[in-house]
């Protein structure tokens, strides 16, 4: 049996799983190529507009792998933590890809990931195994222990010696935006040609885990915002990142986003440092995008002198 | 103490008499109109939904009548609904304003920590205040939605137009002033009386189109255009499938009396949309599957733009309407939306489904035929 794992949405960090776990049930797995520009199009052509792009790239996977395997894999993730959501797209991801490629809606199955309903990854992925039809036996005891895919591309970016003070760019988003080079123009590649130093938000230490989210009056019910708040605190921090400047990374209408987007902009406005918010859609062009970023990266490097 | 509150269609008439049973002064926003638009745009971030910018223009607006406290509503996911109180607190003390926010929810502390703050704000907080208080606000808005449901299908075949919106507005008025109980039924059953009098066209088939989608657009009739009045004046029956008394009594009553309440629903929407999506995404789906089934002629999506539940059910209603042979079409509406293009598109949906009912029938109008 073959297996299709889309390369988009979570896979960054949970695809380095998913595709051991299939191995180890002794079913091939096939995972779609990274995104490019055609395929973009090719899942922005058969959604509605009011999806956001990392939704649209993400059909445009499953668009590409469907053809060449015997199923596709469509994570259902609903809660990845206690009381906490998933954006309502992520909620409802099979069915968005049922109404938009109904062509392909037998070859789909979902692995439903809710932790407050006892579905944690491994249940959810040994549930998915079972309703394939393979046999008790066949399937792995536990998760495999896999690397996330993103971090490779953490190693290569960190760790440039460090004999001159570089500047340090904190970078904000979800992980689909930070690690799809499509989606986001390869900023961060880009950031490494100007010798700028950058941390991301996967590597904010556990200390710092639920410091930005408890100064909320209430808790906050988003995973990936819980994250970005977390990350922005240490990422101010003077026992932290100390970071020289912010770059926030976005697909364009991003619902939760507005939200603690609003909340982090604040934060970031009242401890002086600047913030440059990069928003991506399907018609963002590149030339616009790096010339931000290198007015940014200037503006920086301007400060920094002065002070 | 003055509190204030958020508009959201009619809502105001039981938070009013809620509020001064509770022993405060009740600071009634101005109407949403232009101003408060731009005033909310103004404030909030891009991207927030249209009811989060609305909500920030109703309580500038309301503490520049000398509010000190803000009434608002809060939840737990994922849809930002939840959030909204959080992030228009810091959006307000930004611009300058500095309410308390009483926000009705689960604490994230203690309970007793919320009852601390009942009894600071409100001074009438004996069990016996509080009770009579939600009672009088209860019979005033499922008043309201009784009223509501009749006038909708009343207007479209009223024989003198204009005289339902009218009585509607009387109504309101006369709903909003009075105090004791007795007054409050009296005013409900007579205005209800009057409805039905009122002389309508007879051997009439009106349209019929269900009005779903998000509860605040839904509701909200100085943002979605006066739908309803619209809709009504072209000879339309609407039904509304959000009543504010509905959504009170499933919330409260039925998750403690028959906490499987939603099963019957996600079971009408299962085949389309699998999984609860928040806020009223799966509603908005199982609506309009139940209006295929109930032979409506045609199903109205209103949503704030970038509300991300309804583009969840977006994605369905093709499928819906293509299964269950049903017209329906989609309304975002945000601060940039104006009422001429609106009426258009309105308009031309429903010459489509006139058009579509007359083939049904043998491509003659009924009312033609019964010769009236």
């Amino acid at each position: 049996m073959k297996i299709g794992i889309p390369q988009a949405l979570l896979y960054h960090w949970y695809g380095g799983v998913w595709r051991d776990f299939w191995q180890a049930c002794d079913c091939e797995t096939l995972i779609s190529e990274e995104t490019d520009r055609e395929l973009l199009l090719s899942g922005a052509e058969v959604a509605v507009d009011e999806l956001c792009l990392p939704i649209k790239i993400f059909l445009g996977h499953v668009q590409s792998l469907a053809e060449q395997v015997d199923w596709v894999m469509i994570p259902h993730l609903v809660k990845i933590q206690p009381k906490a959501y998933l954006c309502p797209k992520f909620l409802g991801l099979p069915d968005i890809v049922r109404h938009t490629l109904p062509r392909y809606k037998d070859k789909m199955f979902s692995v439903t990931v809710d932790v407050d309903e006892h579905k944690d990854m491994y249940r959810a992925l040994y549930s998915a195994a079972i309703k394939l039809g393979l046999s008790k036996k066949q399937i792995p005891s536990e998760l495999p222990r896999a690397i996330e895919p993103f971090r490779n591309k953490i190693s290569k970016s960190t760790g440039i010696s460090s004999d001159v003070p570089m500047l340090k760019l904190g970078i904000l988003g979800h992980p689909y935006c930070l690690y799809d080079t499509c989606l986001n123009m390869d900023v961060l590649h880009e950031l490494q040609r100007y010798g700028v130093d950058y941390v991301l938000p996967e590597q904010c230490p556990s200390e710092f885990k639920g410091r930005g989210t408890s100064r909320l009056s209430k808790e906050l019910f988003w995973s990936l915002g819980r994250l970005q708040l977390d990350a922005a605190e240490w990422m101010i921090a003077a026992d932290g990142a100390a970071v020289d400047g912010f770059i926030d990374i976005l697909p364009f209408a991003c619902g939760p986003e507005a939200i603690i987007g609003d909340l982090l902009e604040r934060r970031i406005k009242n401890a002086g440092i600047p913030l440059l918010r990069l928003y991506f859609e399907e018609q963002s062009g590149e030339a616009g995008v790096i010339t931000r970023l290198e007015a940014f990266v200037d503006l920086i490097k301007y400060r920094r002198k002065l002070s | 103490m003055k509190v204030t509150f958020p508009h959201i269609g009619n809502g105001y008439i039981p938070f009013n008499i809620l509020l001064r049973e509770l022993g405060v002064e009740p600071i009634m926003p101005p109407f949403v109109s232009q101003k408060t638009i731009e005033l909310g745009t103004q404030y909030s971030p891009e991207f927030a939904c249209f009811p989060f910018k609305i909500n920030i223009g109703n309580f500038i607006e309301g503490m520049e009548q000398g509010a000190e406290v803000v009434l608002m509503a809060g939840g737990i996911g994922p849809c930002r609904f939840g959030f909204y109180g959080e992030v228009q607190r810091e959006i307000l003390a930004e611009a300058g304003y500095f309410p308390e926010f009483f926000v009705l929810e689960a604490p994230k502390t203690h309970p007793r920590e919320l009852w601390e703050k009942i009894k600071r704000i409100f001074p009438k907080h004996r069990f016996r205040d509080i009770a009579r208080a939600i009672y009088k606000a209860w019979v005033k808005g499922e008043g309201l939605d009784r009223f509501d449901r009749l006038a909708n299908r009343i207007r479209a075949i009223e024989l003198k137009s204009g005289e339902v919106n009218a009585l509607q507005d009387d109504f309101y008025r006369k709903l909003d002033a009075a105090v004791t109980l007795r007054e409050i039924r009296r005013v409900r059953d007579t205005a209800l009386a009057q409805l039905q009098k009122i002389p309508v066209k007879r051997n009439v088939k009106p349209l019929r189109i269900l009005l779903l989608g998000e509860i605040y657009m839904v509701l909200e009739q100085n943002v979605n255009f006066h739908l309803e009045r619209r809709l009504g004046e072209m000879g339309v029956e609407v039904h509304r499938t959000i009543y504010f008394s509905d959504w009170f009594k499933d919330q409260l009553l039925r998750s403690i009396f028959d906490p499987n309440w939603r099963e019957s629903m996600l079971a009408t929407a299962r085949p389309y949309l699998g999984h609860f999506v928040g806020g009223h995404g799966l509603e908005t789906v199982a609506h309009a599957v139940s209006g295929g089934i109930n032979n409506f002629d045609g199903l109205i999506q209103l949503a704030p733009f970038t509300c991300m539940p309804e583009i969840v059910a977006m994605q369905a209603l093709p499928t819906v309407s293509h299964d269950l042979n049903i017209p329906y079409m989609t309304l975002i509406i945000d601060e940039h939306s104006a009422e001429a293009g609106v009426m258009t598109r309105i308009e031309a949906f429903v010459d489509l489904l006139e058009h579509q009912s007359n083939k049904k029938f043998g491509g003659s109008n009924l009312e033609v035929i019964s010769g009236s």
